[in-house]
């Protein structure tokens, strides 16, 4: 059982409704519970009960793996882990072999068990992140919300946790295989969570004769082409036109997939199941001969908010003005499905179209809390901030510099394309300040 | 295909020209129906060439002239008019015709005819208010219905991406034809162009009598230079720290420019930042309004189209540094072809260059509509409204591939936007021949911009002339390249 409250993100130093929600989790080795990350996210307040135990004992949650949807929690109260054998993880299943899930979802109170087949094994889309896209594994079991965390289990061992479902389709539910739950517990061993390496490189298919024959790979059957290469890291390993052979210890096919455990599976995957910082060897064709790679791949975090969140939104507020990061859940919250091309092209599109152009982190002016020292400001709302006071805003802090250094009679804050702008009197500003956090009853004028 | 530029001199005699000789209304013999076949595109295969038929009223406004709107005659293939409601139909022709302003006039060879037909009077004043009617023919008989003017507003055209003034009328319920003519009395004071709900209710928007006869005058008189526009964003001056931190006091007063949209050839003499004052004489208000000696406040958009065309110098007062200047603004003219990603192209076939199976096309409203708006990917989408930065430039794409041995492994692509081929840069259609004519050790090199999910293809130079062949002949292209300049 969980109690959560999401963030306002158009107002983000306080918080929506308190919600009640539900989900299902196991216990493994190290008196610790493993759930979906989803399940806890914005969580107040956790309680667990065991199987036929109606006692509520209070949790906390250790580790998230907002990539991976995963999560740890842990009990303290003497006694809740007493008498229970932890499960242990399992081999990935086969494709056409039976799995049963286990879980509470929607519909009753008590333990609900399905039974299915492993449908297909492959990188799926993470709905819960939104940003990324690991192994998972299909089953036509039943999963349902509520199943959210819960065990597939095969030959009494753990093969998977449900995590998610396809709306429209029927016969189909999701679960984290045991190569992504073995990472993520690995990763967590040190005391931190990284996250899934990214390898930031577009691998393209490769089938075409004439484009093989361009790339000199005539006595080759397989190999992928590496085409933009997207972060300083990877350009500097790799080149556009390089053709991966091998990743680790898996032969790349044309069609920039690996056999993986008898599955066909996109080589990012590789990738992905590697620990932040490790080196993976790879085998390139590069100027008609093989050379071997040694590629450090990371976690790179930096564009973590294309992705959902589970952190609170950080925030300045001055004279009323409202500045936050634009993100995934800032634009889903403030615009639902009808954001304009310009931020879905800013948040997602940018970086890998202009690098050079791309700020680190987009600010919005969120809201304009109204006060006589703002009132005529023109824009009141969800508006991409380009520059203030001369200053382009790459980030948050550029924000606060560009407000706090100003020395000006007044702030002049210039919106992104078409470039239209607003005028705050500084020193009105400056007064107004503390009134309007009173006002509107703000704690602290910040969140970084 | 359409002369656009050369009006005939029967327009010089137009009936309306001549105040004082308005006739008592006699819609049966001034309204007329027009039946306009056109050639439509598939741009997922744009060497197929489909038909469509629609019928408009028309107005007669002059010897051997109907007026009516551009919507629809694009493309134009036949035209029949008939007269009376019901009865034959006779070929006519377009004689000319501008989407910008949404007009077409048309002409009937046979002189049979104009028999009993008479010019209606376009009205050359249109009240703000009161009573109108639209008149159509509808089954077989005339049809006059009331319509409550609701108000004159600048709005956006209906072909065009440019305000221009419209008269808006209040409309209960029923069907309503393209280019239905509004009257009051026996005067026609606009042509009807769409009908669309709002907050207050069903509207109708039509073009007004004022404009049009406007524009036929430009047109009798060898005038027409096409439609002027601002090529600059403002925005309001409601904010007094603005206009304190820019020096200007007083109460609050003119618009401040906040960006130009920089067109080849035509001298920036706005810069962002100035306040705009005066344009043609009128004040402009702290909301952008100016007070219009016909309609009251209007936005200050119309005083591009107002009495003025493309290459007019318009007066402008500006603040800039503290102080007022007197600039003088060259209207520059209205066109698809100013935008990286033409709105429309009208009355030409769509380009294409099919090499090896793949589709290449330049990027163009129409594309992007025909292949579906909700598909095209941000990556082409984020141009639009764009200004071309340099005379002819285009984006071009690979729109599609159609299915061919030689193309293995690329059918898949679609919508990417070509950078270079064969190491030539691609920024306008015409380059593709010059490029695939110039393949570098046997291969053609097809690179694609930064952002599109792969960034280059390969095909043989050899095969490619046999493989263009056997699409063509496979997929029934008759013609490739279709390159229109």
């Amino acid at each position: 059982m969980v109690y959560l409250q999401p963030p306002d993100w158009d107002r983000p130093w306080q918080w929506e409704r308190i919600l009640r929600s539900s989900g299902s989790g196991f216990i493994i080795e190290g008196n610790r519970i493993m759930t979906n990350a989803h399940v806890v996210a914005w969580a107040k307040e956790i309680m667990v009960r065991r199987f036929q135990d109606s006692r509520l004992y209070p949790a906390k949650v250790s580790y998230v793996g907002r990539d991976c949807d995963l999560a740890i929690l842990t009990v303290e109260a003497q006694g809740f882990f007493d008498g229970i054998e932890p499960l242990t993880l399992g081999e990935l299943p086969e494709v056409r072999s039976t799995v049963f899930t286990f879980g509470y979802p929607a519909g009753g109170q008590q333990i609900s068990y399905t039974s299915g087949v492993v449908s297909r094994i492959e990188i799926q889309t993470y709905t819960y992140p939104g940003d990324r896209r690991l192994l998972a594994i299909q089953t036509d079991a039943a999963i349902n919300p509520g199943n959210s965390g819960g065990p597939v289990i095969q030959n009494d061992r753990v093969v998977g946790v449900a995590f998610q479902g396809i709306p429209g389709l029927e016969n189909t539910g999701f679960f984290i295989p045991p190569p992504v739950v073995e990472h993520f517990l690995e990763d967590i061993a040190d005391g931190s969570y990284e996250g899934c390496p990214i390898s930031d490189i577009d691998l393209e298919s490769l089938h075409n004769p004439a484009q093989r024959n361009y790339l000199g790979l005539t006595s080759k059957t397989g190999g992928a082409r590496i085409g933009q290469l997207l972060t300083k890291s990877v350009q500097d390993h790799l080149r556009t036109d390089d053709v991966l052979l091998q990743i680790d210890q898996w032969p790349v096919a044309r069609d920039a997939s690996v056999l993986y455990e008898g599955n066909q599976v996109h080589a990012e995957l590789i990738v992905s199941l590697a620990q932040n910082g490790d080196t993976i060897p790879l085998k390139i064709w590069r100027e008609d001969q093989e050379i071997s790679v040694d590629l450090p791949v990371f976690a790179d975090r930096s564009r973590e908010f294309a992705g959902n969140l589970y952190r609170a939104p950080r925030y300045y507020i001055y004279g009323g003005l409202v500045f936050t990061p634009l993100s995934r859940n800032y634009l889903s919250s403030a615009f639902g499905s009808n954001a304009s091309s310009q931020l879905v092209y800013e948040l997602f599109h940018r970086w890998r179209t202009e690098p050079e152009t791309t700020r680190t982190e987009p600010i919005m002016l969120a809201n304009v809390l109204p006060h006589p020292a703002n009132a005529n400001l023109r824009r009141k709302s969800r508006v991409m901030i380009d520059s203030i006071n001369g200053v382009r805003i790459e980030k948050l802090e550029d924000v606060i510099n560009a407000i706090e250094q100003c020395e000006d009679d007044w702030h002049t804050i210039r919106y992104a394309e078409p470039y239209d702008f607003d005028t705050l009197a500084r020193e009105k500003a400056d007064d107004a300040h503390p009134a309007i956090l009173r006002t509107y009853r703000i704690a602290n004028d910040r969140r970084l | 295909m359409i002369p656009k530029t050369a009006i005939l001199s029967l327009l010089l005699s137009l009936f309306f020209l001549s105040p004082g000789t308005a006739a008592a209304a006699d819609w049966e013999n001034s309204l007329v129906r027009i039946e306009a076949t056109r050639h439509t595109y598939d741009y997922f295969q744009p060497w197929i060439r489909r038909s469509a038929t629609s019928r408009n009223s028309g107005l007669v406004v002059g010897e051997k002239t109907i007026l009516t709107t551009a919507q629809r005659m694009e493309n134009n293939v036949l035209t029949r008019l008939q007269k009376g409601g019901q009865g034959e139909w006779t070929i006519g022709r377009l004689v000319w015709i501008d989407y910008y302003s949404n007009l077409a006039l048309l002409t009937v060879d046979d002189e049979a005819f104009w028999e009993d037909l008479h010019p209606a009077t376009l009205a050359e004043k249109i009240p703000n208010s009161g009573t109108a009617q639209s008149v159509r023919w509808h089954e077989r008989r005339l049809e006059l219905r009331e319509l409550d003017i609701d108000r004159m507003k600048i709005s956006k055209g209906r072909l065009a991406n440019i305000d221009m003034l419209y008269l808006e009328l209040d409309f209960e319920t029923g069907s309503f034809d393209r280019s239905e003519i509004i009257a009051i009395d026996d005067e026609v004071v606009g042509i009807a162009i769409a009908r669309y709900s709002s907050s207050s209710g069903e509207k109708v928007q039509a073009i007004p009598s004022t404009f049009i006869r406007s524009v036929l005058q430009a047109q009798s008189e060898s005038d027409w230079r096409g439609l002027g526009f601002f090529n600059f964003f403002w925005q309001t001056t409601e904010n007094e720290a603005t206009l304190d931190q820019l020096g200007l006091s007083g109460p609050a007063r003119g618009v401040i420019i906040t960006q130009l949209l920089s067109l080849p050839g035509h001298p920036d003499v706005l810069r962002p930042k100035d306040i705009l004052l005066k344009i043609d004489g009128f004040s402009i208000d702290s909301q952008g309004d100016y007070q219009d000696p016909d309609y009251g406040p209007l936005n200050l958009e119309y005083l591009a189209t107002r009495n003025r065309w493309a290459g007019d110098q318009v007066p402008m007062s500006v603040w800039r540094d503290g102080k007022a200047h007197q600039i003088t603004f060259t209207l520059p003219k209205f066109g698809y072809e100013n935008f990286l990603i033409p709105p429309a192209r009208y009355d030409s076939t769509p380009e294409y260059y099919v090499a090896g199976g793949l589709i290449f096309q330049p990027v163009s409203g129409g594309l992007i509509d025909g292949l579906g708006r909700e598909r095209m990917p941000v990556r082409i989408i984020r141009h639009l409204s764009k200004m071309r930065p340099e005379a002819n430039r285009e984006l071009v794409v690979l729109s599609g591939v159609l299915p061919d041995p030689f193309n293995e492994g690329y059918r898949s692509h679609n919508n990417l936007i070509v950078a270079r081929i064969n190491h030539h840069s691609i920024t306008r259609f015409s380059d593709l021949e010059k490029a695939f004519a110039d393949p570098q050790d046997g291969f053609h090199l097809i690179e694609f911009t930064p952002g599109n999910p792969i960034d280059k293809i390969v095909l043989n130079a050899s095969g490619m002339d046999l493989a263009t062949r056997r699409v063509m002949f496979r997929y029934g292209i008759q013609n490739n390249p279709v390159i229109n300049n």
